[in-house]
């Protein structure tokens, strides 16, 4: 409705009582308050939570929340309860999982959105975490073998505990500010900006800044977004020196042997000389 | 979620040692608090805080704290500031908690009691309810449970008849029914460490942190040697800072960095 407004076209809103519970509650008529609550348009459906974020946050929440009330109670998981069978489900029970489907803030009802949603959700489950367990990363790739101080390694960490407490308070100051992301964006540039500065006076090189840099973040299991911010050219070039000067990049083939939407590929090396870097 | 049992002393504290221990929001909310209790107005309040953000090294020009800063002075004056020396457990509380069989579950009936007497003092009613995720709760009272075990010790105390599940089904918190009226048996003075507090009833060894006051088990009891004088968190901080701490014994005071 909304962007047919911006659009300039005139369109009719629709009644409240077709998406607003309160509204529905105050129609007089009792036939017709029940024909609106059995289709009552007021949750938004379950695939839309991958649209906003905020509703899969409240959706995350909800069935956090309703999930540790049910081990408390009965002592099992909500899947596991919609599971036993509703004649030799208890009262309780009953009127729990009733509840939490009356509650729930998206509609996950049988529709094909939901249907497709729900089949990616189950090939993609715990896809990223069994591929990082197969293939242990090693960071030292990105490294070009630059000796440091210790007292210059020191000085880096302390920035990077500084670099991710700033990051948190910017974050909670958008959020309590409700700014939008392009301030966000902003001021986040700003910060790396200030840190940039902060980090060549500790280590004017940026060879041996990138070293320490990747030590700091990637012997940690926290974020490794204070390397990538500060020095990702430098990482870059260092990738390209250790492949010995080569890009692999994929080429459209028709004998090729990568497949991707409907085409062939096949990778193709270049080699690229000092004076083209 | 760490409760201060004392904000306005906490603030105050904090204010003379120019410090932000519990992060920028919580404590410049705090302190506004304290403000407002001895008397300035919103205007006041703010500019009294940007001098305080300045003192501790913050920049309060910066659009992003001065929002920080600006949330906090609004949010300090709708809420009151909590002034509490100890909160009492009565002899029937102490009574009850004593006949639960399983060790770990009295403390974590404690630190619900005391979390549900925290709160009802924080709002002003009388409904006993615990506001605490269960995580903080079972951290206080000095227990480690996974989710499961968590959960099962609260369907203990419920069968128990000692506490009560919100109605709806997405509600956590929980409400205690053994508040009961009477003599004072023992007041909970930290909110850190509850279950330590509880068991130092029956003897054993524990020891008070000299830097954040933090009561702890003392694991070496049987060992032979000096008894330990900080927390582990406080001498891991002496530990790596300790050529700074002797150079400049003003500014750490009595080592009050951590607390």
């Amino acid at each position: 409705m909304s962007i047919d407004k911006a659009k300039g076209i005139i369109a009719k809103p629709m009644p409240r009582e077709w998406y607003d519970v309160h509204s529905l509650k105050s129609i007089e008529d009792e036939e017709t308050r029940k024909l609106y609550s059995s289709i009552i348009a007021c949750k938004k459906p379950y695939f839309m939570q991958y649209i906003y974020p905020s509703l899969a946050k409240q959706y995350l929440q909800y069935t956090k929340n309703a999930n540790k009330n049910c081990m408390r109670e009965f002592g099992i998981q909500i899947p596991e309860l919609m599971r036993i069978p509703e004649e030799e489900r208890t009262e309780r029970q009953s009127e729990f999982l009733f509840f939490y489907n009356e509650r729930i803030p998206v509609g996950d009802h049988a529709c094909v959105m939901n249907k497709i949603c729900h089949r990616f959700e189950e090939e993609f489950d715990g896809f990223i975490r069994a591929r990082t367990k197969e293939i242990e990363f090693d960071y030292t790739i990105m490294k070009s073998g630059a000796e440091y101080l210790t007292n210059q390694f020191k000085a880096v960490s302390s920035l990077y505990s500084e670099y991710s407490q700033r990051v948190k308070d910017i974050a909670l100051a958008t959020k309590l500010d409700k700014t939008d992301d392009d301030e966000l964006t902003l001021a986040l540039d700003r910060l790396k900006e200030a840190f940039c500065n902060k980090l060549s006076l500790i280590c004017p090189d940026p060879n041996v800044l990138c070293e320490i840099l990747l030590d700091v973040c990637y012997t940690k299991g926290s974020t490794k977004r204070f390397v990538w911010d500060m020095c990702s050219d430098q990482i870059i070039h260092n990738l390209f020196i250790n492949a010995g000067r080569c890009i692999h990049f994929p080429t459209r083939d028709e004998e090729g042997d990568i497949s991707y939407r409907g085409d062939n590929f096949s990778i193709r090396e270049l080699r690229v000389e000092d004076t083209e870097v | 979620m760490n409760i201060i049992l004392n904000e306005y002393e906490w603030a105050d504290r904090m204010l003379t040692e120019k410090r932000m221990d519990s992060g920028m929001y919580k404590t410049l909310l705090l302190v506004a608090k304290k403000y407002y209790v001895d008397g300035y107005n919103s205007t006041q309040v703010t500019k009294l805080l940007t001098q305080f953000m300045v003192e501790c090294g913050k920049n309060p020009n910066i659009q992003r704290e001065y929002a920080i800063m600006e949330s906090a002075v609004k949010r300090a004056k709708k809420y009151p500031c909590i002034r509490l020396d100890g909160i009492p457990i009565t002899k029937p509380e102490l009574d009850t908690i004593d006949s639960i069989e399983q060790p770990t579950l009295r403390r974590v009936a404690l630190a619900m009691l005391c979390d549900a007497k925290y709160w009802d003092y924080a709002k002003g009613i009388d409904a006993h309810w615990t506001v605490s995720s269960d995580r903080d709760i079972v951290k206080m009272a000095n227990v480690s449970a996974r989710f499961a075990s968590q959960c099962s010790m609260y369907a203990e105390l419920r069968d128990l008849g000692l506490i009560e599940f919100a109605k709806k089904v997405d509600n956590v918190n929980v409400r205690v029914l053994f508040m009961q009226p009477g003599e004072t048996a023992f007041t909970v003075t930290d909110f850190r460490n509850i279950g330590y507090q509880y068991l130092q009833r029956f003897g054993g060894s524990y020891y008070v942190c000299e830097n954040c006051g933090v009561l702890n088990k003392n694991l070496n009891a049987n060992k032979k040697g000096r008894p330990r004088k900080y927390c582990p968190e406080c001498a891991t901080f002496l530990h790596s800072n300790w050529r700074e701490i002797l150079k400049n014994p003003d500014k750490f005071g009595e080592f009050k960095t951590l607390a």
